[in-house]
């Protein structure tokens, strides 16, 4: 059984005990870092695929133009364009 | 305090990181310490922890920031003591080892040491509470708000804590 007066003292006496764990300039530093790398790697916008995705979908047809036998949508049958 | 407000400048948001690091970094690192007995995995929940203040989306109530910091603490320790489970399985549960200061003498540090090891042989779910409670000052209706848990759930696990903390030395320590 734990004793509730020694659990009353637990937070000066672990403090104590603990006195040699410090979070130091040089964690903050690390912190700062990691926090400005999070923010730069940003996640990509949803756009970017969907713009990808079309310019694939022009490049294609200006080197297939074959509208009639895909309906002119290299990007999305793009197995279409090598048939 | 100042409050803090998801719209705040970028500079107000660097104030108010330094601000809170200074006072509340070394909790949060102890606590990590506490509760996992790792020492860099502690050091890494604490950087987890103030990037993640640093980054955050949304605001934090005034008054609540240490709050706020310990539930991210809590949840950090969890997903490492949950991914750490079969390492633990195979090669045994971690020993809290404790790291005064000041020199002190062995006997003196033992005694001291065993209240510290018999909380961290705890279950998890016991050690948490008396760690929040106990540790960071927290009051139960605090605790029971940060874990989404009822208050009679709380005051029971402190309890059964209490009344069981030595059958749990060498227990499953899950």
């Amino acid at each position: 059984m734990i004793d509730i007066k020694e659990l009353e003292h637990l937070a000066p006496m672990a403090n104590e005990m603990l006195s040699g764990l410090h979070a130091d300039e040089t964690m903050k530093r690390r912190i700062l870092f990691a926090a400005n790398e999070n923010k730069r790697r940003a996640p990509m916008p949803r756009l970017v695929p969907a713009l990808l995705r079309g310019a694939g979908d022009c490049l294609c047809e200006r080197l297939c133009p074959a509208p009639e036998r895909h309906g002119g949508r290299c990007g999305r049958n793009a197995h279409a364009c090598f048939d | 305090m100042k409050r803090l407000e998801s719209s705040v400048k970028a500079p107000d948001r660097q104030a108010q990181f330094e601000e809170l690091y200074a006072q509340y970094a070394d909790d949060v690192l102890r606590m990590a310490y506490f509760y996992l007995a790792d020492k860099q995995k502690a050091e890494d929940v604490c950087q987890d922890v103030f990037v993640k203040l640093y980054t955050r989306g949304e605001a934090i109530a005034p008054g609540c920031e240490k709050a706020w910091l310990l539930r991210v603490t809590v949840n950090c320790c969890r997903d490492l003591w949950r991914s750490a489970w079969l390492k633990r399985v195979v090669l045994g549960a971690p020993t809290l080892d404790i790291i005064p200061a000041q020199e002190e003498t062995f006997e003196q540090r033992e005694e001291k040491a065993e209240l510290m090891r018999a909380i961290h042989k705890l279950p998890r779910q016991f050690r948490e509470t008396i760690l929040l409670h106990y540790y960071q000052g927290l009051g139960i209706a605090e605790i029971a708000q940060m874990l989404g848990l009822p208050e009679g759930t709380i005051s029971s696990r402190l309890s059964r804590a209490r009344k069981t903390g030595k059958p749990f030395e060498g227990g499953s320590n899950r």
